[in-house]
């Protein structure tokens, strides 16, 4: 009986919201694996947090915790990485200063949005939480400045310099044959 | 609208443009900005490759979390929630461990005490009368002598009393009668 309510609730509290947080962390992470520790991570602590996190602020907390155990990976992985490899990681994001204009129909095709996906990948914290939040699950700006703790100037901010830059990398592939 | 006048630059339009799209801008704003980029070339072909990329950006899907994620995770909370009944029952189990050892050792130990079924209570008797008759002897003033005769009653007869207080002895008739009549024949005898 027990374990019947048990399965039952945490599979309708989990359906939920499981591939919100799984298609943020592999967009974030850019890593299915890494994606998928990341989902089931959440999913207990969502489970150990269910009574006292409120249900209208579940998705808000489920996004923020989601993004602190990305960034926790990403800096385990960068270390491990480092160890291994014995430098620095590369983590420039370069940028075109003058790019051409982008072609319509090329920014529609599949090609592009895997090139988007990857672009999205390399942006600075906070611009790709940003712009998965807003781009990827239509947050508005006041629940990504929630989500965040930073405040709506600050989101309109890096939002606009996040896409920016997706904006700028997608010219210069365009304009080198890439796409 | 034709009338209407953007007075917004080139440069504040276009740091307004994804706020824009996102109609995340209050009306009246969100206004200028659409009349300036109907007169400023500029500004247009920023607002379409704005809006190009945000397309490509809104075309990344939403991803299908695999079922042995969430599988994975409800096996860990079950995981969890045994381990917090145990945490749970442990106390009582520790409990009832920790008192059942100290009652068997405490009886281990009686059982190594020197007579542990009886000597060890004329011993300790002994020992009580020789503080019973020392306080007698002190009230009552008798002589060393005396204080012979007075132990080895007492010996005796405190187990009647079953205490070595004085107050105790002397509430005993028994007791008291006793010893008056051993002090009483070893003073006939000294004399």
């Amino acid at each position: 009986m027990f374990q019947m309510d048990i399965n039952a609730e945490f599979n309708e509290l989990a359906n939920l919201h499981r591939d919100r947080v799984f298609t943020f962390s592999c967009y974030w992470l850019q890593n299915r694996e890494d994606a998928e520790d990341v989902t089931q991570e959440i999913l207990v602590r969502m489970w150990r947090c269910r009574n006292a996190v409120p249900a209208d602020r579940m998705g808000v907390w489920l996004m923020r915790v989601t993004r602190n155990a990305c960034i926790d990976l990403a800096r385990r992985r960068k270390t491990r990485q480092h160890l291994n490899s014995g430098t620095e990681p590369d983590t420039a994001f370069a940028i075109t200063p003058d790019p051409a204009p982008i072609a319509s129909d090329a920014l529609q095709s599949e090609e592009t949005v895997s090139c988007v996906k990857n672009i999205v990948a390399q942006l600075d914290e906070p611009q790709k939480s940003i712009v998965l939040l807003r781009d990827v699950h239509d947050m508005s700006y006041a629940e990504i400045a929630s989500v965040l703790s930073l405040t709506l100037d600050q989101v309109r901010v890096y939002l606009h310099r996040g896409r920016q830059k997706v904006r700028k990398c997608l010219q210069e592939r365009v304009s080198h044959g890439e796409l | 609208m034709e009338s209407f006048e953007s007075r917004l630059t080139c440069q504040q339009v276009q740091e307004r443009l994804d706020e824009f799209l996102d109609h995340e801008l209050p009306y009246d704003m969100s206004l200028e900005v659409e009349v300036h980029c109907e007169q400023c070339v500029a500004c247009q072909e920023e607002l379409s490759m704005a809006q190009h990329a945000r397309g490509a950006l809104k075309k990344m899907p939403m991803l299908s979390c695999p079922d042995s994620v969430t599988e994975a995770a409800l096996s860990q909370v079950k995981k969890e929630q045994r381990r917090e009944q145990l945490r749970w029952r442990w106390p009582a189990i520790w409990k009832t461990a920790v008192c059942s050892s100290v009652v068997a050792a405490l009886f281990v130990v009686a059982l190594r005490l020197p007579g542990f079924f009886g000597e060890h209570t004329q011993a300790a008797t002994e020992r009580d009368a020789q503080i019973v008759a020392e306080q007698i002897a002190d009230a009552i003033g008798e002589s060393a002598e005396v204080l012979a005769m007075v132990v080895h009653v007492t010996s005796r007869d405190i187990n009647v009393a079953n205490s070595p207080r004085i107050d105790v002895v002397a509430d005993n008739k028994t007791l008291m009668d006793s010893l008056e009549r051993s002090i009483q024949k070893l003073s006939e005898e000294n004399l």
